[in-house]
């Protein structure tokens, strides 16, 4: 992973020291809070429903143990000893004091960590596939890129004040992992007809209000011309982009707008401006960067008594062998796999962690991994390159922990956004919802026979919670003060992005985990065989679904 | 001419981001049971004090609340008045960092939380 160096490191804490003085002006009186909010946004710092919120960058969702150890610190020293994992691969800390958080940026530096641009009108985390450098589907690892990417929009003086904000995610598997179709660019990795490696470029997606899937741009950006690509996208977009109207202003609406042949035209106009410039990383600095991602180091371990001691298990335990069915993932290596860590179990929200917890699974990857963790846009943690012999140890160790006992990619690997227990704009709550569903489906021998399904919540249309790109969407919202819950079909975030089909009428929160039931009953009876939720719905279409629903 | 709702007002300390709710002799409480129903000539004048203490850093994001059995009995107010969500987040096991607290802990977090925001 990208280890800092001196200059990294000098920049971070020069910027934890100006956040300082600042949080000391506003204290004072010097600034006002309209002077203070974009200041504080630019340090992911938000003022949400009981208290401060701080959300800190986990680049395209890598850290380290010591990073881990430092998160779970700052939950227990800073907040109330828990930590909430989100979509864009952050972390958020709920209950944070303004006096504070100069302490806890300093804090994040010590290890190599920060809040830079995590919200304000800018570019935000870049986001990535998790399984990045362990997959056995990719074609490189995004990684390098996505550093690329982090480095050279970090304090962009061209993008700090776009029209609204901006995310970009990398994938490069077979499979794309990063939901790049709802990103305001998406680049796939993908090889040409010469065997060269490069990147198809999506812009436009996005969910919120106004869902869009992304459309290409670019069938085939060579890796050399990444950057002036960007910058050539930036530009169209912070020049034309609305800025009358907050609703309108994301560049999906832009290219919408515009039309994807115009929008290209306009920015292939650009991009003749700046192409092959100084934009671009000189060879010796992009390959300085792509260093700090070589494969690792994996000696071969073929230990068949220990292997046969596994099969063993699997046939004794089942809930060893449900957490091997679901949570263990291909790696390259023949001998190694990534562990899927799920924060999904009935009375934890989804996404949440303790800091106790935290330092636990620092611990475990630390002796039986890399040295490495990601957070997942599912809002579950992984630790890559797990020597398959160490599996039965890796599962007791998180069984200890009770966190062995999710699955991933069943409904009860919910994506829930906080909804109104904690932000500002939610309508309506999304936790506690999530958690009357899962107790609906509490037997793993039953989310086992649904298999993949995914479930998404969001609490407001801002759509945090990714309700657009889910087989299942939950959509909160207000009716007549009353927490109500919109149901959609059909959305997908990996191949084939598609955005989710509202049902009807909205349910009250009692009748939501029934509704569902309903539904995935009428997939039960009307699949075929083996046929999953997602292909049963666009083979029968939504109808038999919605009749059910409402039945 | 229809009567217009008595109101409450609450907002954020600057300092730490705490709920408030403005009492009646216009200071502020983090109980949501000691908070003051204002009506029309009470609201003028809470109001203007809330945004005086806005002006001068005391609080942050100042509204009112409307006291009719919608408006104060949402699930936003019920929630913020609650002072936590309505989930148990995952609990800690009671160890405490090895990094110690910062020098730099600012003093006007020692105040008890009731206390008037303003000088005397």
């Amino acid at each position: 992973m990208y280890r800092y160096d001196q200059l990294d490191r000098a920049f971070v804490k020069a910027r934890a020291a100006q956040f300082r003085n600042q949080v000391e002006r506003r204290l004072a009186g010097a600034l006002s809070e309209d002077e203070f909010k974009p200041l504080r946004l630019q340090n992911g710092l938000y003022l949400q429903l009981h208290a401060y919120m701080l959300r800190i960058a986990i680049p395209y969702g890598v850290l380290n143990a010591q990073q881990l150890r430092g998160l779970a610190g700052i939950a227990r020293d800073f907040d109330r000893g828990f930590g909430h994992f989100t979509t864009r691969q952050n972390i958020q800390f709920n209950w944070i004091k303004l006096v504070e958080t100069p302490d806890i940026l300093d804090r994040l530096a010590s290890f190599d960590m920060h809040a830079i641009q995590t919200s304000g009108n800018c570019i935000r985390n870049v986001t990535s596939d998790p399984f990045a450098g362990a997959a056995a589907d990719e074609l490189e690892d995004p990684r390098g890129w996505c550093e690329i990417i982090r480095q050279w929009s970090t304090l962009h003086p061209e993008f700090a004040f776009l029209p609204r904000k901006f995310k970009i995610a990398v994938s490069a598997g077979a499979t794309d992992r990063a939901a790049t179709g709802f990103h305001d660019i998406g680049l796939r990795m993908v090889k040409n007809k010469a065997g060269q490696t490069g990147f198809r470029v999506l812009v436009g997606g996005g969910q919120g209000r106004t869902p869009r899937v992304a459309q290409q741009i670019a069938a085939f950006l060579p890796k050399h011309q990444l950057l002036s690509y960007l910058e050539a996208i930036l530009r169209v977009y912070n020049q034309a982009g609305r800025r009358d109207n907050i609703y309108k202003a994301r560049i999906k609406i832009l290219v919408e707008a515009m039309g994807i042949d115009a929008f290209r035209d306009a920015v292939e106009a650009e991009w003749d401006k700046i192409r092959d410039s100084a934009i671009e990383l000189p060879d010796a600095e992009r390959d300085r960067i792509l260093a700090h991602f070589a494969p690792v180091d994996l000696p071969p371990i073929s230990n068949s008594d220990v292997m046969d001691a596994v099969a063993k298990r699997r046939l004794s335990d089942r809930t060893f062998d449900r957490w091997m069915t679901r949570n263990i993932t291909a790696h390259w290596h023949p001998d190694y796999v990534s562990v899927m860590i799920s924060l999904k179990a009935i009375g934890r929200p989804p996404g949440d962690a303790s800091a106790h917890e935290m330092e636990a699974i620092a611990d475990i990857a630390e002796t039986f991994g890399r040295d490495e963790i990601r957070v997942t846009y599912e809002q579950n943690l992984i630790i890559p390159h797990i020597a398959k012999q160490h599996l039965p140890a890796v599962f007791d160790r998180l069984a200890a922990l009770e966190l062995a006992g999710g699955e991933a990619g069943l409904i009860g690997d919910m994506i829930a956004c906080p909804g109104l227990d904690y932000c500002n704009l939610a309508n309506a709550r999304s936790l506690p919802l999530a958690d009357k569903i899962f107790r609906r489906f509490d037997d793993a021998d039953r989310r086992a026979d649904i298999g993949a399904l995914r479930l998404n919540i969001s609490g407001c249309i801002n759509a945090c919670g990714h309700h657009h790109a889910a087989d299942i969407g939950i959509l909160g919202v207000n009716k007549k003060g009353v927490e109500h819950y919109q149901i959609t079909l059909g959305g997908r975030a990996g191949e084939a992005a598609a955005v989710g089909t509202i049902m009807g009428p909205s349910f009250e929160e009692a009748d939501v985990p029934a509704a569902i039931e309903r539904i995935v009953d009428t997939y039960k009876t009307l699949r075929h065989n083996d046929e999953s939720f997602a292909d049963s719905l666009t083979r029968l279409g939504t109808a038999p679904f919605k009749e059910s629903l409402y039945a | 001419m229809p009567k217009t709702d008595d109101i409450i007002l609450t907002a954020n300390r600057l300092d730490d981001g705490v709920v408030l709710w403005m009492t009646a002799t216009l200071d502020w409480t983090t109980d949501r049971a000691k908070a003051a129903k204002f009506d029309v000539d009470g609201a003028a004048i809470a109001t203007a004090r809330a945004q005086d203490d806005a002006a001068e850093n005391r609080v942050v994001s100042v509204y009112a609340v409307a006291v009719n059995g919608k408006a104060d009995q949402s699930a936003r107010e019920v929630i913020r008045a609650a002072k936590g969500p309505s989930v148990k987040p995952p609990v800690d096991r009671p160890v405490r960092s090895s990094i110690p607290m910062s020098k730099y802990f600012h003093p006007v977090m020692k105040r008890a939380p009731d206390v008037s925001l303003r000088s005397a």
